[in-house]
Parts: structure tokens; C-alpha cells; sequence
């Protein structure tokens, strides 16, 4: 028989929640000390649910959960403190970063250094001030790092020269940059070595840059994606035209 | 179970109903079987008609047997307001507890990217048109103040910011009437205090 997971006032977020029955909902939890977790937390929709705590997605929780298999039962739930009211704007980066959860971790995989990653990309996604878009950036860029597929940002793959800010770079998704002098045409993406020394120092202030940090982001994380687009990026930007 | 077939059947069915389990399903049945004939074969023809009459308003989307609903063809509305809510409830709660004079929008249902629903979804081409259309000067959105209905909400606002003329107001969100502070989750007080209001 599975161990007994059981687990007391677990610091973490919900990344997701759907309705299960009538009054129940399966969630799917990021905390910091035991990763991914899923749960079936019972009674708590519905007019009759008392909740101490609001059970939503960027809410700072307290869980204690019971269970053997995968789907483990929430025992007890509690606030704990702060709140990461998102403003509009920014609700659909923080699915975003949720998403890219769901989808790249295991489930029961402790990754507490990511978690500080991600509420530091919570907090800073508040301030509406800063572009959302240089907050992802470095969200992706620790996340691969976590997940072991960390970018090298150090020197060029093939030659082990530094990376010049002047140079141009195709970056091969094992290898990493390779210098590409003529721009014949490559099967990696090509970027220029301002941007990869850019995303090394978490400096997006140049809108260029922003934009090829992007282009490399996407193609790194559609390699551990198994070609099914990411739901949160595609729905939302849909239909900009409405 | 050992019922007869048929009435397996209606217990069976009956259990689409929210908050029916097994037993008060069996209840249900030996009810209407044992005592209620009459007023179950009413239940029965009513059901069918409905289900196969009402469809939905092609205005504001609410449920309705006729093409355009009561609401939307009432020549007493003020039809430059627009409220948008999530679900026909809301509707119907809006409209017993406030004096709004306006129309309605029913998106039936929320954004919400990590299930697979998005704008067309929740009918915002159909909501572009109608914003459109020129007849409307202020939406008011009441959707849910959960995390998806912030979203839609915020969506909705931009969509209604591209368009000259209109103004959109957010209903205000807080301490509810009769609640003492202390029993007031974190969330819902710091939403207060950041929307508080001068006396
Ligand atoms: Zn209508």
C-alpha cells in the first residue's frame, strides 16, 4: 500500500480549480515544499460552503491534505496572509504562468526555488508600471533552469569564445548559441548576442530585445510541450479584433 | 437495486438534477409514482415543452422562447445602458434587487483559457456587434469578482475602450451588507480599502 500523504499547512497557490459534483472542486495546487499536488477538497462551493479563505488562483493558502493515491483529499484550508489581487491586465499572465505548471512539472516534484520564482513574478505582475511582458521573460528563463534545460548564455556551443553583444547566434535547443556569420538559412532560431547577454542579466528595457527573448522562449519551451500549443496563450489573444 | 427496469430508469434520470443522489432520486420516483401521478405527468409534458421552446435571446443571449426576449423588446428600458453578467441567475438577481432600468448582456459563463474557453465562447463577437451598433453609452459590468470574471471583465473593457462614446463602470465589490469585518476573508477587505470612498 502507497504511503499516506498526509500533509499540514502546506504553503502554497491554486494554479487550478474545476467544479467537481455539486459542492466539491479538484484542485490543482503549486506549494512550496511538495510541488504540484492535487486534491479534491469537498463542500466547498455552493451557498452553504463557509470558507475562511477565498479558494482561487493567486491567493497565498494554508493546505492540509490526507490520501494515498495521485488525487490526494484536503483535509483543512487556510489563508495565509496577502493577497496578489492582479489587476485586470494581468490575470491572463498570471494563467499563463500557471499553465506552464501544469504542463512542465510532475506531480509530487519539489521545486522550492521555483516556487520563490514564481510569486516574485506574482508581486511583480501587481505593479502595472512594469511591462508584464520582461516579468515572463524571466519566469520561462528560471523555469527551464529549474526544469534542468537551462539556457547557456556564456559562451558560443561550438568555439567556447564568449558571446559578443555583436555578433548573431543560432541557438541550437541542446547546445545552445552557435555563431552564424553569414545569415544562411538555419534550423534554429537566430539571435543576436545583445539579446541572449540581455536575457543572461534579466535586462528587457529595449523593446528589440523583448521581442527576440520571445521568439527564443517560445521555441525553447515548444520543445518540452509536445507540439499542443499552450490554451492561455492562444484563446486569450484570439480574437484581439473583437 | 432490484426495482423494476422502468423505474430504475427514472431514478437514474432524475440524478441530473443538481444535488440528487441515489437515494433522494429513489425518493423522488416512488414519490411521483406512488402519490403524484398527475402532477408528474405535468412535470413530464412542461419539461419536454421547454426544453424543445426555449432557446436563447438573440440580443442579450438570456434564455428565452421567443427570438427576442420580454426584456430586450419592453420599450420602457433605457437601452443605452448594458449590463453584462455571467449567467441568466444574475438576470433575474439584478433585477429584483436594484432599480436598473436597462438592458442585459448573458455571456452564460466566464473566460477561462485553462478550459478551453475563450471569447467566442462567452459570445463577445455577438457583444461587438452590439457595442457597434451605436444605441449604447455605458456598459456596466457585473460579472463574478472572481479571478475569470476580473478577466472578462477587463476584456470586455477594452473591447468597449476601442469603441468612441461608451462608458464602462465595474459594480463595486467590498464588505457585505450585515457583515462584521473580522469574519471578511483578506481578499474582500483589501478590496474594500482600496476602493473606499469618500463621505
Ligand atoms: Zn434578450
Amino acid at each position: 500500500m502507497p504511503a499516506d500523504h498526509r500533509q499540514h499547512l502546506q504553503y502554497g497557490f491554486i494554479l487550478h480549480s474545476r467544479p467537481y459534483r455539486d459542492t466539491s472542486s479538484l484542485l490543482e495546487i503549486f506549494t512550496r515544499d511538495g510541488g504540484r499536488v492535487s486534491l479534491v477538497a469537498r463542500g466547498v462551493r455552493g451557498s452553504r460552503a463557509r470558507n475562511s479563505a477565498r479558494l482561487e488562483a493567486f491567493v497565498p493558502l494554508l493546505f492540509s491534505w490526507a490520501g494515498r493515491g495521485e488525487l490526494r483529499t484536503m483535509t483543512a484550508v487556510e489563508s495565509a496572509g496577502g493577497v496578489f489581487t492582479l489587476p485586470g491586465s494581468r490575470i491572463i499572465s498570471g494563467f499563463y504562468m500557471n499553465e506552464l505548471i501544469l504542463r512542465l512539472l510532475h506531480r509530487d516534484d519539489p521545486h522550492p526555488e521555483l516556487f520563490v520564482c514564481y510569486e516574485r513574478a506574482l508581486q511583480a505582475l501587481l505593479d502595472e508600471s512594469r511591462p508584464q511582458e520582461a516579468v515572463l521573460r524571466r519566469y520561462e528563463r528560471e523555469l527551464l533552469d529549474e526544469l534542468g534545460y537551462g539556457l547557456q548564455l556564456m559562451e558560443d556551443a561550438h568555439s567556447g569564445e564568449p558571446l559578443h553583444a555583436d555578433s548573431q547566434y543560432c541557438y541550437h535547443p541542446e547546445q545552445g548559441p552557435i555563431q552564424q556569420p553569414d545569415r544562411q538559412q538555419a534550423d534554429y532560431p537566430l539571435i543576436s548576442g545583445r539579446t541572449l547577454l540581455a536575457i543572461r542579466d534579466n535586462d528587457y528595457r529595449d523593446p528589440q530585445i523583448l521581442r527576440e527573448a520571445k521568439i527564443l522562449m517560445r521555441f525553447l519551451l515548444s520543445q518540452h510541450l509536445d507540439n499542443r500549443p499552450l490554451k492561455s496563450r492562444e484563446l486569450y489573444w484570439q480574437s484581439r479584433d473583437l | 437495486m432490484s426495482f423494476s427496469p422502468l423505474i430504475n430508469q427514472l431514478i437514474e434520470a432524475l440524478r441530473c438534477l443538481p444535488g440528487v443522489g441515489p437515494k433522494s432520486a429513489q425518493r423522488m420516483a416512488f414519490y411521483l409514482l406512488d402519490r403524484e401521478r398527475e402532477g408528474g405527468r405535468h412535470l413530464a409534458n412542461t419539461l419536454l415543452e421547454a426544453i424543445e421552446k426555449v432557446g436563447h435571446c438573440e440580443q442579450c443571449r438570456n434564455l428565452s422562447e421567443t427570438p427576442v426576449c420580454q426584456l430586450c423588446a419592453s420599450d420602457s428600458r433605457d437601452r443605452s445602458l448594458l449590463c453584462i453578467v455571467e449567467t441568466p441567475a444574475d438576470v433575474h438577481a439584478i433585477a429584483q434587487a436594484t432599480e436598473y432600468k436597462g438592458l442585459f448582456f448573458v455571456l452564460m459563463g466566464h473566460l477561462s483559457p485553462l478550459d478551453g474557453i475563450g471569447p467566442l465562447d462567452i459570445g463577445l463577437d455577438k457583444l461587438g456587434e452590439r457595442l457597434d451598433s451605436g444605441e449604447i453609452s455605458e456598459v456596466i459590468l457585473a460579472t463574478n469578482a472572481t479571478v475569470e470574471g476580473e478577466a472578462t471583465a477587463h476584456y470586455i473593457a477594452e473591447m468597449a475602450a476601442r469603441r468612441e462614446g461608451i462608458n464602462v463602470s465595474r459594480i463595486a465589490q467590498g464588505v457585505p451588507m450585515g457583515g462584521e469585518l473580522e469574519y471578511v476573508n483578506s481578499s474582500t477587505l483589501s478590496r474594500a480599502f482600496l476602493e473606499r470612498h469618500r463621505l
